[in-house]
Order: C-alpha cells, then sequence, then structure tokens
C-alpha cells in the first residue's frame, strides 16, 4: 500500500543512528542487553569481582546460609557461592561464545556453499543438516560429548558442532533468498565472479539474520554446558561451573536452598538477556529501518 | 465551506498525522471534496501526496496512531470519529473500497462465490441460495464471462485483471453509494486495464454510484473522471472539472505534471522526427514533518516569490473565472488567468 | 555496416515448470547497432523481460543464440564471460532493489570499476564524482547509503553504474516504471542525453509506449514469447499493421479527455494464454477479433514487408495493406471485438 509504503521511506531517511536509538528505546532489548552484559564482564573480570576463591573449601563453614560476608551463602565444601556462580558464569560464557563461533566457522561457508550453488553441494550439505536436526539439540550434545570424553574443551566442541545445522540453514536459506535479488544480479552483470558476490553482496546482506542466530545460539550453548557439566560431561569438579553447582545442590535442596536458587537464576538471567538481546536485534537490525 | 447537502459523500478540512518517536508526519493537511451521485471524483498526485491516506481515513482503514480531523459525512451520517463497530455497519454496504493488487484482498482458500456472498449475506441477509444467486448477477455485471461457472472456482484460477472484475463485484454487491477505487488498475497491463475502466464506468451509469478513484495515471484520469483534484506534500493544490483541468490548469504543479506526462504520438509531431525534450519539475517532493505558513510547492516554482514562503495560500477560485458549474479551485499566490493557462 | 553491439537470432528460453514447459521466449530475433534505441514493448508475460535476460546472460538460453559485438556469448562459461561484461549492462526496474543497501553509493558507482581493473583508489573516486555529476547528483551523494536518496536519484545511480565502464550495449528493463510521472520525464530525459553524447546502444525494454516512443528508434512488438511487429518508430505509431498492436496502442489512455472521449478503442476480450500451453496457429488467434481459420491453424511466420518493416499476420499483405481491427468485418470475424464510441454524460 502506498500509505504504508510513503510512511516506511519517511522513517527510513533518518536512519542510521536511529538504529540505535530504536535499540534504546526498545526497553526489553536493553534490559536484557544490561544484563548480557553484566554476563560478560562478571566472566572476562572473574577474578577481580570474585570475594574468594571458588575452589577453596572451608570447612568450618560449610551449607552457610547467604549473610554480609558471603551474599549467595557457602556450599557443602564451605566454598563462596558468589565467586563460584562469577566463575561458572564465566564457563558459560567461554562455552557459549566458542561454541557460537565454532558453528559459525564451519556453518557459515557450508550455507553459502549450498545456498549459491545448488545442485549436488545443496543436496549433500542438506542432507546432513536434516539428519542432525533429527536429533534435538541437547540429546545430540549430550551424545557428542559422551563420545568425546568430559572437559570443558569437548563440551565447547560437542555444543558447537550440535548447533552447526541451524547455522547451515539460515544461512542457506539466507543465501537462497538473496540470490534472486536485483543488486546480486547486478554484480554479475558489472563483471563480479563468486568471490564478489559471495562475500560483498550476499555475506554482508545476511549478517543481521546471522547476529540474530548468533544471539539464540549463545543462550543455548549456556544452557548446553550447563547440562553436560550436570550430567558430568562437562567442567570437572572442583572446576565450577553453573551445572555442576546444580549438579551437587540436588543433594542439599531442603538444608540450602539457597545452592539450587543462585546458579538456577544466573542461568535462567542469562539465558532470558540474551533471547531478549536478540529479539530486540531482529526488529531493529535490517539495513532499510523497519521491515514490520 | 460547510457541507454540500446533495453530496453523498462530503470531506471537510480532513487532516491526518502520524506521530513517530522523533517527529510528526503530516500525511493529508486540509482536504476537502464533495462527491455528487454518479459522479467520478479523480484524486491525482505523486507517491506521497496523501492521496491514499486521504481515502483510507474516509474508509476508517487507518491505524489508530493516525491523527485524523475534519469532518467525512456519507450522506447525513458523519464517519469522522467512528469507531470499528460504527464503520462496520457502513463498509461494504454504504461506501466499498477496491485496492491496487486484487490478489492478497482475496481470501485465497475461499471460492469467489463465497466470498461475494458473505458481504449479501452480512449486510443484506440473503440465503446462502440467494446470495449464490446474486452473486451471479453480480459477476456478469461486472463482465466476467460465463458467471455460473466462475462463481464456484478460486482466486488464483483467475487472472489479474478478471480478480479485479471480482474485487469490483463484491465491493458493488450491496449498491453502496461511494466507491472509492485506489490505483485500481496499477497492477494490470493496459488492455485488461481498458476493461476495468468500462466497468467503472458502467458502474456509474448503470447504478448511479459515485467513484472516488485514485491515481498517478493522467490517462486513466482523462478517460474516466468528471473531475479532478490535484494533491501536493498531503495538501490539495487545485480542483476543477476534468476537461477545464487539462485545458487550463492553474497551479504551476499541475502545469508541471501535465507537461511532463508523455503523449503517445506526441513525439514524431513535435519537430520532424528529432527528439525534444521532456519538461521536468526541478526539486524534490519536500518533507510532511512541519506544516508551514507558505506555499509548500514554492520552493520548486518558477513563480514564487516572498509571499509564497511567508503565507500559505487559500484554497480558492479565481475572481475571473467563467463561473459555469463546478468551480475551479486553485492553492497559489499567482495561479494563471484563464487566457494564459490555456495557452 | 558496423556489427550490431546485440544479435539475438531465434532466441529461446524455455523453463520447466510443474504443468510442463513454460515458453517464455520462443525464437525471438533482433539485432540493436551501435547508438541504436531498440524498445521491446510488451504486456506482462510475454517475456520481454526474458529476452532482456537472457540478452545481458543473466538467464540462460535454451536456444538460439546470443552475440555481442560479433562475439558469440550464448554459452560461454559465466567465468570467460567475465571480462565482456565491460561492453553490456542492465538497468533494472526497481532501483530500490537493484543497489546494494549496505554499500555506499560510492561503492556501488565504483563496483564495475574496480572489477574490471578501470580505476582504483582516488582515480575510482575522481570517476565517480564525475558520473554522478552526469546523472545530475552531486559528489557528496557518493558518501549516501541509497535508503537516504529518491527513488528518482536511486535510478540515476542505477544508470551510472551501468554507464561507468562505458558499454557498447546498455539493456534497460522498465527503467521508469517504479517512478513517479515527473520523475519519469527526468529519468527519461537523462537516459535520451546520455545515449545521444556516449552512442551506446539500447534495449529498452517496457510496457509503456509514450515512453518507448520518445526514446526508441525501432520498436518490436513482443506477444505472448514472440515478436509479432517490428518497425521504425513513427511508422509503427502512425500506422500499426498487427491486429494487437493496433489493440495495445488504442488501449492506453491519452491524458487529454477531449481526445480520448472520441477515441476508439478496441477492448480485447479473453485472457492471455498460459505461456504453459500457447495456442496453436497464430498466438494471438484466441484475442484477435479478425481471427479467420487460417489463423487457427497455421503459424504465421516474421515476414519482411516491402517497406522493409517485419509483421507475422496472416491478413497483412506484403504491400503493408493491413486489416483494421476496430473495425472488424462482423461476416467472418468473432464477436469479440467492441468498439467503444465511450460514452458519457455531457454534464457532470
Amino acid at each position: 500500500m502506498t500509505t504504508a509504503l510513503s510512511l516506511t521511506a519517511v522513517r527510513s531517511r533518518a536512519a542510521g543512528s536511529a538504529k540505535l536509538r530504536a535499540l534504546r528505546k526498545n526497553r526489553l532489548a536493553m534490559t536484557g542487553g544490561v544484563i548480557a552484559g553484566v554476563f560478560v564482564l562478571a566472566a572476562l573480570l572473574a577474578p577481580l569481582v570474585a570475594p574468594y576463591d571458588p575452589a577453596q573449601p572451608d570447612f568450618g563453614n560449610v551449607l552457610a546460609a547467604p549473610d554480609w560476608s558471603h551474599w549467595l551463602g557457602t556450599d557443602d565444601l564451605g566454598r563462596d557461592q558468589l565467586s563460584r556462580v562469577v566463575f561458572g558464569a564465566r564457563a558459560s560464557m567461554q562455552v557459549g561464545v566458542l561454541a557460537v563461533i565454532l558453528a559459525f566457522v564451519v556453518g557459515v561457508p557450508l550455507g553459502l556453499l549450498a545456498g549459491y550453488y545448488g545442485k549436488v553441494a545443496d543436496s549433500v550439505v542438506s542432507r546432513v543438516t536434516d539428519t542432525m536436526l533429527a536429533f534435538p539439540f541437547l540429546v545430540l550434545a549430550v551424545g557428542l560429548a559422551a563420545v568425546l570424553g568430559p572437559s570443558l574443551t569437548n563440551a565447547t566442541i560437542a555444543i558447537g558442532i550440535s548447533q552447526i545445522p541451524a547455522v547451515i540453514r539460515i544461512t542457506r536459506a539466507e543465501t537462497l533468498r538473496l540470490k534472486h535479488v536485483d543488486y546480486v544480479a547486478a554484480a554479475v552483470a558489472n563483471g563480479g565472479g563468486d568471490g564478489t558476490v559471495l562475500f560483498r553482496h550476499i555475506l554482508p546482506n545476511a549478517t543481521s539474520a546471522l547476529v540474530v542466530q548468533a544471539t539464540v545460539g549463545i543462550p543455548a550453548a549456556i544452557i548446553g554446558e550447563a547440562l553436560l557439566s550436570f550430567l558430568g560431561l562437562g567442567v570437572q569438579p572442583p572446576e565450577p561451573s553453573l551445572g555442576v553447582m546444580l549438579s551437587s545442590a540436588q543433594a542439599f535442596l531442603a538444608p540450602a536452598p539457597w545452592m539450587a536458587v543462585f546458579p538456577g537464576l544466573a542461568v535462567v538471567a542469562a539465558t532470558l538477556a540474551f533471547n531478549l538481546l536478540g529479539d530486540g536485534l531482529r526488529d531493529v537490525l535490517d539495513p532499510r529501518g523497519a521491515t514490520r | 465551506m460547510s457541507p454540500n447537502p446533495e453530496a453523498v459523500l462530503s470531506v471537510r478540512d480532513l487532516s491526518v498525522s502520524f506521530r513517530t518517536d522523533a517527529r510528526t508526519v503530516h500525511a493529508v493537511d486540509h482536504v476537502s471534496y464533495d462527491l455528487a451521485a454518479g459522479e467520478v471524483l479523480a484524486v491525482v498526485g505523486e507517491s506521497g501526496c496523501g492521496k491514499s491516506v486521504t481515502s483510507m481515513a474516509v474508509m476508517g482503514l487507518l491505524p489508530p496512531t493516525a491523527h485524523i480531523t475534519g469532518s467525512i459525512r456519507l450522506g447525513t451520517r458523519e464517519l469522522a470519529g467512528g469507531d470499528d463497530k460504527a464503520y462496520g455497519k457502513i463498509r461494504g454496504k454504504d461506501i466499498a473500497m477496491i485496492f491496487q493488487e486484487p490478489m492478497t484482498s482475496l481470501n485465497p482458500v475461499l471460492t469467489i462465490g463465497r466470498q461475494i456472498g458473505e458481504v449479501l449475506r452480512r449486510h443484506q441477509g440473503l440465503s446462502k441460495k440467494e446470495a449464490r444467486a446474486r452473486a451471479v448477477e453480480l459477476l456478469d455485471l461486472v463482465g466476467i464471462p460465463a458467471p455460473a461457472q466462475r462463481v464456484d472456482e478460486y482466486p488464483h484460477q483467475l487472472s489479474g485483471g478478471m480478480r479485479q472484475r471480482v474485487m469490483i463485484a463484491i465491493a458493488v454487491a450491496c449498491d453502496p453509494a461511494v466507491l472509492i477505487a485506489d490505483e485500481p488498475t496499477t497492477a494490470l497491463d493496459v488492455t485488461v486495464q481498458a476493461g476495468i475502466l468500462e466497468v467503472l464506468q458502467s458502474l456509474r451509469e448503470r447504478l448511479g454510484t459515485a467513484i472516488v478513484l485514485i491515481t498517478h495515471d493522467l490517462g486513466v484520469v482523462a478517460d474516466i473522471a468528471d473531475r479532478v483534484l490535484v494533491m501536493y506534500a498531503g495538501r490539495p493544490v487545485e480542483q476543477a472539472p476534468v476537461d477545464e483541468l487539462f485545458a487550463a490548469p492553474r497551479h504551476p504543479y499541475t502545469r508541471g505534471l501535465l507537461s511532463a506526462v508523455l503523449r503517445p504520438g506526441a513525439s514524431a509531431a513535435a519537430d520532424g522526427g528529432g527528439k525534444r525534450r521532456l519538461p521536468e519539475i526541478p526539486g524534490l517532493v519536500p518533507s510532511l514533518d512541519s506544516q508551514p505558513d507558505a506555499c509548500t510547492f514554492a520552493p520548486r516554482c518558477a513563480r514564487a516569490d516572498e509571499r509564497c514562503t511567508t503565507a500559505r495560500p487559500g484554497f480558492k477560485s479565481d475572481t475571473d473565472d467563467a463561473g459555469d458549474g463546478a468551480p475551479h479551485l486553485a492553492a497559489c499566490w499567482h495561479p494563471n488567468t484563464l487566457q494564459e493557462a490555456a495557452q | 555496416m558496423s556489427t550490431p553491439v546485440l544479435q539475438l537470432n531465434a532466441l529461446e528460453r524455455h523453463f520447466t515448470a510443474s504443468g510442463g514447459t513454460v515458453r517464455a521466449a520462443d525464437g525471438v530475433t533482433l539485432t540493436v547497432d551501435r547508438g541504436e534505441v531498440v524498445g521491446l514493448v510488451g504486456e506482462s508475460g510475454s517475456g520481454k523481460s526474458t529476452v532482456g535476460r537472457c540478452a545481458v546472460r543473466l538467464d540462460e538460453p535454451t536456444g538460439g543464440t546470443v552475440r555481442i559485438n560479433g562475439t558469440d556469448v550464448t554459452t560461454m562459461s559465466r567465468r570467460s564471460l567475465r571480462p565482456l561484461r565491460k561492453d553490456f549492462h542492465l538497468v533494472f526496474q526497481d532501483p530500490s532493489s537493484s543497489l546494494d543497501p549496505r554499500m555506499t553509493v560510492g561503492q556501488i558507482v565504483a563496483e564495475p570499476l574496480r572489477l574490471h581493473g578501470v580505476a582504483k583508489g582516488e582515480a575510482a573516486r575522481a570517476r565517480v564524482a564525475e558520473l554522478l555529476a552526469q546523472v545530475g547528483l552531486r559528489p557528496e551523494h557518493a558518501d549516501r547509503h541509497p535508503h537516504e536518496l529518491s527513488g528518482g536519484q536511486r535510478q540515476r545511480i542505477s544508470i551510472a553504474r551501468a554507464l561507468s565502464v562505458d558499454p557498447a550495449l546498455l539493456v534497460a528493463d522498465e527503467p521508469t516504471s517504479a517512478l513517479d510521472v515527473s520523475v519519469q520525464a527526468s529519468v527519461l530525459n537523462l537516459l535520451a542525453d546520455l545515449q545521444r553524447d556516449r552512442g551506446f546502444g539500447c534495449l529498452f525494454i517496457t510496457h509503456d509506449l509514450a515512453a518507448v516512443e520518445y526514446l526508441a528508434d525501432r520498436i518490436a512488438v513482443m506477444y505472448l514469447g514472440q515478436i509479432v511487429e517490428q518497425a521504425p518508430t513513427a511508422e509503427l505509431f502512425a500506422d500499426p499493421k498487427h491486429p494487437y498492436t493496433q489493440a495495445l496502442l488504442s488501449a492506453a489512455p491519452v491524458p487529454d479527455p477531449v481526445t480520448q472521449r472520441t477515441r476508439e478503442r478496441i477492448v480485447l476480450s479473453g485472457e492471455l494464454p498460459s505461456p504453459l500451453a500457447p495456442p496453436p496457429g497464430c498466438r494471438f488467434h484466441t484475442r484477435c477479433p479478425l481471427a479467420v481459420d487460417r489463423c487457427r491453424t497455421e503459424v504465421p511466420a516474421l515476414r519482411t514487408l516491402d517497406s522493409g518493416r517485419e509483421v507475422s499476420c496472416h491478413l497483412v499483405a506484403d504491400d503493408g495493406t493491413a486489416p483494421d481491427a476496430a473495425a472488424p468485418r462482423p461476416a467472418d470475424a468473432d464477436t469479440s471485438v467492441r468498439t467503444i464510441p465511450h460514452s458519457r454524460p455531457a454534464s457532470a
């Protein structure tokens, strides 16, 4: 409709900085962004932020309820819960970011290949993707981690691999869409080769979708890490991890509920924060301003 | 101006603005017109001039973010300020609208007979059987061949032109007093367009439907309109009977628009095969953020002087107007006199 | 005579669809000489855009040949075609989708220069400024993004990009259809000026008869994948031979109410047949007001008349005598035409 079109045109003229402004206006996204930022900072500055050594037991002060010296209480070995949550967040972020990077490094080129060249490349990549997607993400991650053996690195690899199909799928869909857009045809008509078309036109225009996918991938990886560690397939005690903390809290739910509550809240907060941020970015990250 | 009692549709000082985060967009700024029974009024202008928003406001189809002032009278009823419930009773019955793209306005999973019948059953309480019989009649009215078979087909089985005919059939099913057609032929080929214009023409003649035709195509205007309202940047700039507008445009924008449009056969006739330059209108359409107390066309106008940039011209008829029949209005401080305009 | 910049010979583009084969272009023969503007006119579904895309090898022809500057490019690989792309370019219909939204105007216009190694760095920047000036934009537009500009300005950028490497052939696919009337005029003026100054050959694809009349030296009319008539512009408008051309010319409303009211127009009945199953014989016979039995069985060839014009209709004699579709002989013609002496109440 002409109405809608002219309004969009009016709106998009002042784009650029408007994007940031729009994101700042989106309360939920901003809340998500702030919480996510806190997590990232905590992860980076864990040794400075944490008041105690997270692995140092204090048998004189086990299962202490939250008080002024231990804000989040202590666990069954007297370790400071706050320090363990901070270091646990560090492990979560490490897995979250590295797994997503791994998934993108492998998934984006395969998605481009399948979407742009089609034919045999597409059939092969799509069949493999479909097969992997037949398993729920966490089941796949657990299976892979079991095969690779328990460690933080292997958990990261397992989660990264399980996220590859989703990345392939979204890259392939974006490539298929962009392949038929006039400016890509124009690039071919300009004398551009596959490299120009893929890396100067298709990939940059697919970034919005990929950024959104990353913000969805990070919380999924955080949950994945928690689950793997909970099952003993990820971070090994005494190293702190939100999953390990939840796992050991099971036995003390009645006497020391704070052992489960705080790491649990941390997982929920991190997941929610990244998802909210992702939703906000999805709305804002369109090069022409708005699509709604 | 007070509302004309004889008009089937009377719009007075209609303004529509949209408030966005950063600013307010004045999409329509004090538009007035009257529409008589059986009359075709063409609303003409380029994209963003507010011609569609005006009609959406009349139909009550604007989103709640739109701020509407002024009066919209359909017969004796005041529509402005009406809620969805009030509009629900008259939309499709007393006033109907067709759009540029018929495919998106039709439900793909219902037969066209059902879709026409639905309106009839809602507003006229016809039985299923009666509605179907009437649907066949309506398809025949809009020139669809073999209507008794076509009534059971789905939208995707029809061509673009046929779909637009179906939309028209739905729109006129309850014999509305006013039909608003928003660029009804823009998505269609010229040979198909000719057929649709013919249908609109016959509706006006046979049913006495008054039509507001929104278009950017001056050929279509010349074909079917009785009267023309030209809009620029949300404001009305000229209104006149069609012959007068084409023969003697008063507003410089109308003159520019008319001279910029290409006329088949004109190139060869112009100067022995040599290519003439097409007249252009320099500059860009202004933003709709502000409502300056000035003529909004002044920055692009060769006649503009100080008055044009400091005071908004009224939308009025000039004193040397011949004065026969419908008035010729223009919003300009320096309109062409009749002698000048006719040249 | 020098080699034409574009020669299409019996060009075919068939698509395999679920219902069979879509014959989007079916034996199109057309040449564009150096410095000539050829208009390719047709309605939607006529295959005119497919012909344009095949001509610049953005679509792969399934038969016939495409020669550019005499070189057969029909089956050339994409890679070996790349250096040749300097010689031909395309302007798309919708300037909002043909410009990469993530690039600046400067990057967009400079892309062909960069890809063909014509200019780099400072030289490219200077050339871009020059090109922008030629299409009526200011040098500072180079730092803007497409969405910051109006539709007409974007189409100017598209034209600047296409002409940046001085191609011998420009294919313009409905370059003005997405634009407002007053902007259309300025883009047509620009194309005409540039064409006169630079002398490239141009295939101008459009459904807008007035635009094609303004710009083209010669016009080819397409119907359902085939060219039905070809003639110099003035002759075609003055004396259309093919009944379809006659209908097309009469259907386009003239922006003058007095003329429009007295004109007779031919309203075609029926629908454009599906390109999946084009009618036998003459493809236009299902809608032609003059069709006779022969038209339903025998395919008319595109013949050259004595005057040099080309037309594919059984009813047109070699000396150019053509029947008038607006006045069908009632005896042997279908009743599929109604000419409308445009009734209208005398006073509104």
